[in-house]
């Protein structure tokens, strides 16, 4: 310690003194005795360093804890769009740069084509499999919320409000189990040697890789499979235990599965209807007040409080398609002409 | 990987318990993955990660966001390899361009824009060390002033985090805030101004140094002299 330069410090100079830190924080025990003798002979500075220890014990950031696991699904991710982004050269597209977006749509193509061999190939050698079971990682969307979650095998979720998925914070043997309520759109690292399952309710959906979206909100009374890419095969309970329907599904195809009548229907979709809330599009096809109302509160993240005399017709509908619309402007749309009155107060909607 | 520390800043010794500092890993990485090296370039995602995403963070709370800013600096650090320039400090160079692109796209998305105010754009969370304050007075004390380091202007909160945290010479903070060392001087006296000012009412807690005499005369390494200067204190 160079005691002579302290002399004339300041506050300021103490606090950003490295030394003076380390002694403060107990860093640097060998330089306690020097500081101990240099404060007794220079009670002039003591004012000054009772501000600076002040402020340097105020000034103690804090971060946050980075796990293993993360730094792992982060770098695998990465090496998976890379890959992709290589595979794209060598087929002669001309360089440019990658949108993540566009990345990630291609990612289940790319894997096709750089064979599903080079994935697991990965997978295997980096996972020398463990020995315990992983505690279940759950995660949740409040109403309002969106959030986009990478599962520890790359896959992508994109979970949407009012939502919640469980899985293991890391996959093991053939099997990749999910439990899902409300709605998600998932986009799956293809594995062939691990199905990827995931469990709403009664429907049980079995896939290798594929993209696709699952509503299964309780109150619909109805759990919806849309797949955009790849096979999908949805199995649903009916009944007892062992009375089971099942369907495959390819791309553009949905299965509706209604929980009250035990019928597994499979159709064609309306894609903005079914995965245009992913990119901020709040859609209404025929939608009746109640459902409507409900549709609100979780997009918005608000509560409705409806006076008893509003009324609206029994069979009033709603149809609209609201792209990053503010909540005032669908009320708008919706009260037109003169049916309610609309105030909102912080998170609470008030129709009159 | 070898222990060598990256940062200009020498004096590794000093830093604090809670700091990141991962000691950083040999600069030939850098030169290793100019030259196409895909281990070099996992060595070093996988070594910054963790202090890339605690400095993202600060701007964006939105965790998946600042994920995403950090797999597209990747990305075009892998694309662009080759081409990429001598760098001292790996992670000087990262946490600057990691910055650019954040406040990049938080620009282009207006809807994080409208949802915060200016000075609450650079978040920092600070905790106090129990162990050193046992004193209440002065544990209230360092609330306070903490309050009043939360209520400080982003950058300069952001320049005090750079160098308390992340342990970065005013050069380097420079570097990374794009700003030049003397506005990096500026910003950090004028944040500590502050903090003294909301000091200056305060003040009855026991001081500092009478603890310390206390300490010195219960090992009896102080005589009369310090016993004086402790009337005085009373």
């Amino acid at each position: 310690m160079d005691a002579q330069k302290y002399d004339q410090f300041s506050y300021k100079d103490f606090v950003l003194d490295d030394d003076f830190r380390a002694w403060l924080n107990g860093t640097a025990p060998e330089n306690d005795h020097q500081w101990e003798h240099w404060l007794q002979a220079n009670p002039s500075r003591h004012p000054e360093i009772e501000k600076a220890r002040k402020i340097v014990l105020a000034l103690h950031f804090q971060g946050k804890p980075v796990p293993a696991y993360d730094i792992e699904q982060q770098w695998k991710r990465l090496e998976s769009s890379i890959a992709v982004s290589d595979v794209q050269k060598t087929v002669a597209d001309p360089p440019r740069r990658l949108g993540l977006r566009r990345v990630f749509k291609l990612l289940a193509a790319a894997c096709v084509l750089t064979g599903a061999f080079f994935l697991a190939n990965r997978y295997l050698t980096n996972h020398q499999a463990p020995a315990s079971a992983y505690a279940p990682v759950e995660s949740k969307t409040a109403n309002g919320q969106q959030r986009k979650l990478v599962l520890p095998d790359g896959t992508r979720v994109t979970l949407n409000a009012g939502s919640a998925i469980s899985y293991p914070e890391a996959f093991e043997g053939n099997i990749r189990k999910v439990t899902l309520t409300g709605e998600a759109f998932f986009d799956v690292v293809r594995n062939e040697k691990a199905a990827f399952v995931i469990t709403t309710g009664d429907v049980v959906t079995k896939v290798l890789g594929t993209s696709f979206n699952i509503r299964a909100y309780p109150e619909n009374k109805a759990v919806q499979v849309a797949v955009v890419s790849g096979k999908v095969k949805v199995n649903a309970r009916i009944g007892s235990e062992d009375q089971n329907a099942c369907v495959f599904l390819s791309k553009s195809e949905m299965a509706t599965f209604q929980q009250e009548a035990g019928e597994l229907i499979v159709s064609t979709y309306d894609e903005k209807e079914q995965i245009g809330w992913k990119d901020g599009m709040l859609y209404f096809q025929k939608s009746d007040f109640k459902s409507t109302i409900l549709k609100l509160e979780r997009w918005y993240g608000v509560k409705f409080e409806v006076a008893p005399g509003v009324r609206m017709d029994a069979d009033w509908r709603f149809s609209g398609k609201f792209q990053e619309k503010p909540l005032d402007y669908i009320l708008g749309v919706m009260s037109y002409p003169n049916r309610f009155s609309y105030k909102v107060n912080d998170s609470i909607v008030k129709l009159q | 990987m070898e222990a060598i520390n990256l940062t200009n800043n020498l004096k590794q010794s000093h830093s604090e318990p809670a700091a990141p500092g991962p000691a950083a890993p040999a600069a030939p990485l850098w030169d290793m993955l100019r030259a196409g090296s895909g281990e070099a370039f996992e060595q070093i995602f996988r070594h910054y990660y963790p202090s890339l995403l605690n400095y993202g963070l600060r701007f964006n709370k939105d965790n998946e966001e600042v994920k995403d800013c950090i797999q597209i600096l990747f990305m075009n650090i892998w694309e662009r390899k080759s081409f990429l320039g001598n760098s001292d400090s790996i992670r000087n160079y990262l946490l600057a361009s990691l910055r650019r692109l954040i406040l990049k796209r938080a620009k282009s998305n207006p809807m994080t824009v409208a949802l915060e105010d200016d000075d609450s754009l650079f978040h920092v969370e600070l905790s106090v060390e129990m162990k050193m304050i046992r004193d209440q007075t002065l544990k209230e004390n360092v609330i306070f002033l903490q309050n009043a380091i939360q209520n400080l202007p982003a950058r300069q909160k952001e320049a005090l985090y750079l160098r308390f945290y992340n342990d970065q010479s005013f050069g380097e903070i420079a570097l990374i805030m794009n700003i030049s060392t003397r506005a990096v001087y500026k910003l950090i006296y004028k944040a500590l101004d502050a903090l003294n000012e909301e000091l200056a009412p305060q003040g009855r807690d026991v001081p500092f140094v009478l603890s310390v005499y206390m300490t010195l005369l219960g090992a009896g390494s102080v005589v009369g002299e310090g016993v004086e200067v402790i009337k005085e204190f009373m």
